[in-house]
């Protein structure tokens, strides 16, 4: 029996709120039975706002100062900001002045968290009585304390670090380590230590059955993993056709891919390398982001008696 | 809600960004300037200025069209940057217009522009010998009285030469690309710095050249083939200027400033993305304006506006070894041979440096198109090793050699001007600026130019409007003028078939994925927010 099952991968919000709604829109909108969330959901800035006097609120955008003069003025900035992954809080000016970094980091953490909340609430509500699950890894910028709250979440199945099921005799193998980044955030692994993990991971696989790479980290030299090449001040070097771009993924992920042939690979991490490509039978895919502009970008795929039928990748 | 115009000042609470990846990745306002300004080949607009324009517009001042074309460029630029900002990614006018537009129509304008710029890399390729292969060599022959180096010249410049010249320079260029970006900012920026420090040299030998000198050098090295010695002779006087031909002549720098608004494909890499492309675009046209003026005003005082209006008759009443462009006019005004070598370096440098910059510029579009598959899926095959789309590449590259060919030894596509269908793909990019904040008020409204407007419509309408102003004009004057472009119906009736080739193949990928199971409209659908 021809049993195809279509499904949607999207990754890297960073916190972006109008990318996490369309997501979870998009099982409805593209017909899709399972929803595939890339790493790196939480994100990256934190926007205070402060009480100039009991009627005015200011804050920084683009920038340049905002001042707010209703708590319905407040609310649609925030809303604005949080559309495009930022968090934002009101504090009392020399408040906000005084809090060390490490401070202001642990503040951001609650906010990731709470969103994470928010948004696995909102997906339970939209998802109920369907029989879409959302299969989720972590992404290098996570921050461990998000684990437990994906981990416990009905409408979620949180594949990072583990194999799961997927239905169809198709199996997922998540992982959300990248290799070291300029930032040294909080999962990088060398390709040595990654390749040691998923070799252990890899060893769980049920080789009956179809399987998809869920991975943070694309494969070394495959084309979706071009970054901007930096300098010693992290700014890009540019050549006459644009930035020079240099691969910046996984060798340890590509040796896997090359070992295990697995039916698809969905990667995240590089932003700007939004590609699709073929690893030996493997179809590999990097959907790319554009969270800060609040523009989905996505990866469809059918499979069937697994095998891949077809591919697009979208934007919406 | 209240934003204020003044930046922010040191006190006042700031944006906290804690540690994670891709903070920083974007390229700065220089970046974005050299970028354009390189693809604005000042070299190649200079060369056809001053051959083309005194001949054919009496009594305009090239100085003052350069200027006033970078004037009419600044008020194109102005639409493209309100674009980039708006939609601050790359992919150029595709991106723009199939998700402003439509889809089709989107593919249907990326498509001409790329074969129209390969096109034009064509004909780029054909000056790496008939700008600065072949008077190079006749310069140096005439001054060293070697005979040899004269007969090379004029070997140079035969089509089969000129087609294997050509062809090399193109593969070299794919090659490099294929080879990595590495190299290719290597070679990249060797020609530009070749370009600038040689066209540094050239002004200053220009400013400080001897008209009277110049002419007895010059004539005494072409008499051999003149059949009329007197038409250099009553080729010294000035001329009465002429607003109505200056204003006509500004279309040709023009043609060179429109590397100006390259940046746009590279919009999603480019940090503080208003400041740098205003920086970038307008920054590159102000200077190529600059650089061409600089060149422009002692080539006239030298040269004379006068004998330049008799080159075109010259070379066509003549059986000259070489054709008499500004390389090999400013290489006659010197008596040093170094310093003539170096002139004609420097507009090699200038020509050389578009060939893998287009092939960069049309693969790119092969690759977009691949992704969102329009083309068959291997087109956007990435190379394992060297990690670049060489399929993308190498089909480029074979389109240009055979536009190179066919602009060699087929009369037809020699008689050709696609540069009308060029501006007219800039059309549907502006008309989809203007209407653009109201047909996507959703994108619009969280774009930087959200809430600002100018007499109470949106920046990027009014932008848009004036950029269509301006490209109309353009294009109109385009149409009308048989020297720079005109409406020839073979050059027509070739602009049209690549726009309906355009929208067929866009159409025709449609229902062939459609049969596959694939619906292509669905990868550019807004998905409404739950």
């Amino acid at each position: 029996m021809l049993y195809l099952m279509r499904l949607f991968f999207a990754t890297d919000f960073h916190g972006s709120e109008t990318c996490f709604r369309k997501f979870i829109a998009a099982a409805r909108f593209y017909d899709c039975s399972a929803l595939f969330l890339g790493g790196d959901l939480a994100g990256k800035a934190l926007v205070p706002i402060w009480k100039k006097n009991p009627s005015t609120w200011q804050s920084i955008t683009h920038r340049k100062v905002v001042e707010m003069n209703t708590r319905g003025e407040v609310q649609e900035f925030e809303k604005r900001m949080a559309a495009i992954g930022n968090y934002t809080a009101v504090f009392n000016e020399d408040e906000y002045q005084q809090l060390t970094s490490t401070q202001r980091t642990a503040i951001l953490v609650r906010l990731i968290c709470r969103r994470m909340a928010d948004w696995l609430d909102f997906a339970a509500d939209r998802l109920k009585n369907t029989d879409i699950k959302i299969f989720a890894i972590a992404g290098n910028d996570d921050p461990p304390d998000l684990d437990n709250l994906l981990r416990s979440s009905s409408v979620l199945a949180f594949a990072d670090g583990s194999i799961v099921e997927l239905g169809g005799d198709l199996q997922v193998l998540g992982y959300g380590f990248s290799t070291p980044t300029p930032w040294h955030t909080y999962r990088e692994q060398t390709d040595p230590e990654m390749k040691l993990a998923l070799e252990r991971l890899s060893g769980f696989l049920d080789h009956e059955k179809g399987t998809i790479f869920h991975l943070h980290a694309p494969p070394f030299g495959s084309g979706l993993d071009l970054a901007p090449k930096l300098d010693m001040e992290l700014r890009p070097i540019m050549s006459s056709s644009g930035p020079v771009m240099e691969p910046v993924g996984s060798q340890a992920v590509a040796d896997l891919i090359k070992e295990c042939q697995p039916l698809i690979g969905l990667f995240g991490h590089v932003h700007e390398s939004r590609s699709v490509t073929c690893l030996g039978k493997t179809l590999c895919a990097n959907p790319g982001s554009a969270y800060s502009e609040g523009r989905l970008l996505g990866f469809i795929t059918e499979i069937a008696n697994q095998k891949v039928i077809d591919w697009q990748l979208t934007e919406g | 809600m209240h934003q204020t115009a003044k930046p922010i000042s040191n006190p006042l609470p700031s944006v906290f960004l804690r540690n994670a990846s891709g903070l920083v990745k974007a390229a700065g306002a220089f970046d974005v300037f050299a970028y354009n300004l390189g693809l604005s080949s000042v070299g190649i607009a200079v060369v056809l200025v001053h051959y083309w324009v005194p001949a054919n517009y009496p009594g305009a001042s090239l100085p003052f069209a350069e200027a006033l074309g970078a004037v009419v460029m600044a008020l194109i630029a102005w639409a493209f940057w309100a674009w980039s900002v708006t939609i601050p990614r790359s992919g150029g006018i595709y991106a723009f217009v199939s998700r402003g537009v439509s889809p089709a129509v989107g593919f249907a304008v990326s498509f001409v522009d790329s074969i129209c710029w390969l096109f034009y890399n064509a004909l780029a390729a054909t000056f790496l010998t008939s700008v600065a292969l072949g008077p190079l060599l006749f310069a140096v022959g005439i001054k060293t009285g070697n005979k040899n180096f004269v007969g090379a010249a004029i070997y140079v410049q035969r089509p089969l030469i000129e087609f294997l010249i050509g062809t090399l320079a193109i593969a070299i260029s794919a090659l490099v690309l294929v080879k990595g970006m590495r190299t290719f900012f290597r070679l990249q920026t060797a020609l530009f710095i070749a370009a600038i420090f040689g066209t540094a040299v050239t002004i200053a030998i220009l400013w400080n050249a001897s008209p009277a000198n110049f002419h007895n050098d010059f004539t005494k090295a072409i008499a051999p083939w003149i059949n009329d010695p007197g038409l250099l002779a009553s080729a010294t006087q000035g001329s009465i200027f002429s607003m109505r031909f200056t204003v006509f002549a500004s279309v040709w720098p023009i043609l060179s400033f429109v590397g100006s608004i390259f940046s746009v494909n590279i919009g999603g890499e480019i940090r503080h993305v208003q400041k740098s492309q205003a920086i970038g675009m307008f920054g590159s046209i102000l200077v190529s304006a600059a650089l061409m003026i600089l060149i422009s005003l002692p080539a006239d005082a030298v040269f004379g506006k006068e004998f330049q209006s008799h080159l075109l008759t010259l070379a066509g009443t003549n059986p000259l070894p070489v054709t008499p462009y500004i390389t090999v006019l400013a290489a006659f005004t010197t008596h040093s041979i170094i310093g003539a070598i170096v002139v004609c370096v420097a507009f090699f440098a200038w020509a050389f440096f578009w060939l893998p910059a287009t092939l960069v510029y049309a693969a790119r579009s092969v690759l977009a198109w691949s992704f969102d598959r329009l083309t068959p899926s291997n087109w956007g095959f990435v190379h394992p090793q060297w990690h670049t789309p060489v399929t993308a590449i190498m089909i480029v590259a074979l389109l240009n050699v055979g536009f190179l060919a066919l602009f060699l030894f087929a009369p037809f596509f020699g008689t050709l001007v696609l540069v009308l269908a060029a501006m007219l793909a800039w059309i549907p990019t502006m008309i989809g600026a203007i209407l653009f904040p109201f047909r996507r008020k959703d994108l619009y409204n969280q774009s930087y130019l959200a809430g600002k407007s100018i007499l109470g419509m949106p920046v990027l309408s009014v932008a848009g409007t004036t950029g269509l102003l301006a490209t109309g004009a353009l294009a109109t004057r385009l149409w009308n003028d048989p020297i720079a472009a005109g409406h020839s119906p073979q050059s027509l009736l070739t602009i049209a078939a690549l726009f309906m080739v355009g929208l067929g193949w866009y159409w025709i990928a449609y229902y062939i994925r459609k049969r596959q199971g694939i619906d292509l409209s669905r990868a550019f659908q807004q998905i409404p927010i739950e």
